[in-house]
């Protein structure tokens, strides 16, 4: 009851002094806002890299060439992932010894190039990706048209190729592609398979790849004998780690690696489960996360400076009321209720209608992020962001209140009313 | 009621050291209406606002109702004007963008009475000074007269045992000072004690006894004889 009257008149102070309490509050809004903009979109990112990685199934095992370096876990995979490119010590016969581990379903190895492919007159810049029939499987790739390449074409250096959805459409348009032939680094290559429309998986848009077999690919497209990364997939969940361990002894071996105390910086590659790199591009973006809602925190410290300056100005300004209140039996506790009551209003109602905004900014974001990355890119947002916006404006109102109202509620009442 | 006993106050240190009071003694009885009176400076209003407990004295003793200022916190010294003590100012002291109805409120906001109870009593308080009609509108929709009236409600809607006015006629044409001064006439018949500061030797003698002050002390303290009652319409100014 009590606290409810010193509400009401808290509110009464405020409307009052609207635009003023309008324009106090918009500090606060543009800072919860932010934080929870950049929490929100911090979520988006986090769900979008594991979904990614997901979409591949979980069984799946990682090797690239390489050390394994603090960089890495620094989070510069930016710069080692730019180094990994002339490291030449992974092979197409590890992923072949790879496959015999018993552990492992199937490991299929992954060359990478980018280059223009030609049909008749029409030319397009195409990834391709040179792997065996296993690396389709991994990236669930199936074809609509044709068919797949097969081992003995691995083996035997065919010249053949599967194209992605986007490259049929754009190099044929309504023509059927099978059997014709394009051009690649000179190289003639039969269209033999194309494939459904996958979408983005692990960063890529699989529409705009074409796969072409590896050794073709190693001899005819590149001119390099070593491999990009391998990506072998374990029989079950449940030996994935013993897995990774296996990949690591068997490497080492054919590495002439000597390394029993099992340092991973001593290695020429690295091995790593699907888990395992969801966890680190994972903690990656929640650094990345926890930076941005820093800097956008800061906003809210200089809300939190303003509603304390207009409370200052506030106090000042009623000095007088603040005496009649006093001499008419108001004691110090209910003048410092009063004004602590309208920082916090102020506060969190900015910070209500900063969570509004900012889910709303959010919200248009994921949208425009979804259109611009060609990604599905999910709209989420936390109850603990909410929660901790919400706590986060009732300190603010709390710290930045106290001041200006302790000094009005310590006024005398006689010097108060004599205040002109 | 009152126990006014060698109270002094000073102002300032040293040799800017000023005897607002010095050493003024007296006693106040319930029901009694005393006109404080003295030119300008001469410590009526420094002594009435230690009286109402708004300001602490410099040393002697001042107890109502048989409580020592020494003895009581500043949360009892607000507990007790909330309930004992009604204010009327020179200048209203309304509140700005606040009608009349909140304003007349304002005492009981800090009483913890019932919602219900309060409204009830606001009315009567307005209904009392005649201002039904303006229950809704702003300060600044008033006539002086009209502003006073408010604070005269003010300062009797919690049925206070004493009413202190400072100078409430000062800022008002006669006739506004007039009807002022009938209400205050009427509270002390119902028997409110009344203590009204003024400088005006017309409105002093409205009082039953008048109390002079010069340089901070007492220079006379006698019964009204020949009282005057503002329904008479006796305020000439």
């Amino acid at each position: 009851m009590e606290l409810f009257n010193t509400l009401r008149t808290a509110l009464i102070g405020l409307r009052t002094n609207k635009v003023r309490s309008v324009l106090t509050v918009l500090g606060i809004v543009i800072g919860i806002g932010a934080v929870i903009l950049m929490m929100s979109l911090g979520q988006g990112a986090q769900n979008l890299i594991i979904g990614q990685i997901a979409s591949l199934g979980s069984n799946n095992i990682f090797i690239e060439p390489g050390a394994w370096s603090k960089e890495m876990e620094k989070g510069s995979m930016m710069q080692s992932a730019m180094e990994e490119f002339d490291i030449k010590t992974l092979k197409y016969e590890d992923a072949l010894a790879i496959e015999k581990e018993p552990t492992i379903e199937m490991a299929a190895p992954f060359v990478m190039g980018v280059d223009r492919a030609v049909y008749k007159n029409v030319s397009k810049k195409v990834t391709f990706f040179g792997t065996t029939p296993d690396g389709l499987e991994i990236f669930d790739s199936r074809c609509v048209l044709g068919r797949a390449f097969t081992e003995q074409e691995v083996k035997s250096m065919a010249r053949v190729v599967v194209l992605g959805a986007k490259i049929k459409e754009d190099l044929f348009g309504d023509e059927d592609p099978i059997g014709k032939m394009i051009r690649i680094k000179k190289t003639n290559l039969r269209v033999v398979g194309m494939l459904e429309e996958q979408g983005t998986q692990m960063f890529m848009n699989m529409d705009d790849i074409i796969y072409v077999p590896i050794v073709t690919t190693q001899k005819l497209l590149l001119g390099e004998e070593h491999l990009r990364w391998i990506i072998a997939r374990a029989k079950n969940e449940r030996v994935i780690d013993e897995a990774v361990y296996n990949i690591r002894l068997l490497l080492r071996e054919r590495h002439g690696i000597y390394n029993p105390e099992n340092d991973l910086a001593k290695d020429d590659f690295k091995v790593m489960s699907q888990q395992e790199t969801a966890e680190m591009l994972g903690a990656v973006i929640g650094i990345m996360t926890v930076f941005l809602s820093c800097v956008a925190a800061i906003s809210l410290i200089v809300g939190g400076i303003g509603i304390m300056n207009i409370m200052l100005v506030s106090v000042a300004e009623r000095t007088h009321e603040i005496g009649l209140r006093k001499a008419v039996g108001a004691r110090s506790k209910d003048i410092l209720s009063q004004f602590l009551l309208e920082a916090i209003v102020l506060t969190l109602t900015g910070g209500i209608i900063g969570i509004i905004s900012g889910a709303a900014v959010s919200w248009l974001a994921s949208i425009a992020l979804g259109q611009l990355l060609q990604v599905n890119w999910q709209f989420t947002i936390s109850i603990s962001s909410i929660l901790l916006a919400f706590a986060v404006a009732s300190v603010i109102g709390l710290t930045f209140g106290i001041y200006p109202a302790s000094k009005a509620a310590r006024l005398s009442p006689i010097e108060a009313l004599r205040y002109e | 009621m009152i126990e006014v006993e060698n109270l002094t106050k000073i102002y300032g240190e040293g040799d800017a050291k000023l005897y607002a009071l010095n050493r003024v003694s007296f006693d106040i009885k319930p029901g009694e209406f005393v006109a404080l009176m003295g030119p300008s400076g001469s410590g009526k209003s420094t002594l009435m606002h230690i009286m109402g407990f708004l300001d602490r004295p410099s040393s002697g003793i001042y107890k109502f109702e048989g409580k020592g200022i020494d003895e009581l916190s500043d949360d009892q010294l607000a507990r007790i004007r909330n309930k004992k003590m009604g204010f009327v100012f020179q200048s209203f002291n309304l509140l700005p963008r606040t009608t009349v109805f909140d304003n007349v409120k304002l005492p009981l906001t800090y009483s913890g009475l019932r919602k219900r109870e309060k409204k009830k009593m606001v009315e009567e308080a307005i209904r009392g000074v005649g201002l039904e009609a303006r229950a809704h509108h702003l300060p600044s929709q008033l006539s002086g007269g009209e502003k006073q009236r408010v604070a005269m409600a003010r300062a009797l809607v919690h049925q206070p045992s004493v009413i202190f006015a400072d100078e409430p006629t000062g800022n008002l044409d006669s006739k506004s000072g007039q009807q002022i001064m009938e209400i205050l006439q009427e509270l002390n018949d119902k028997g409110h004690t009344i203590i009204l500061v003024t400088h005006e030797k017309y409105t002093s003698e409205m009082a039953r006894r008048i109390i002079r002050l010069h340089d901070g002390q007492v220079v006379s303290d006698e019964i009204v004889d020949h009282r005057k009652f503002a329904r008479d319409g006796e305020l000439v100014k």
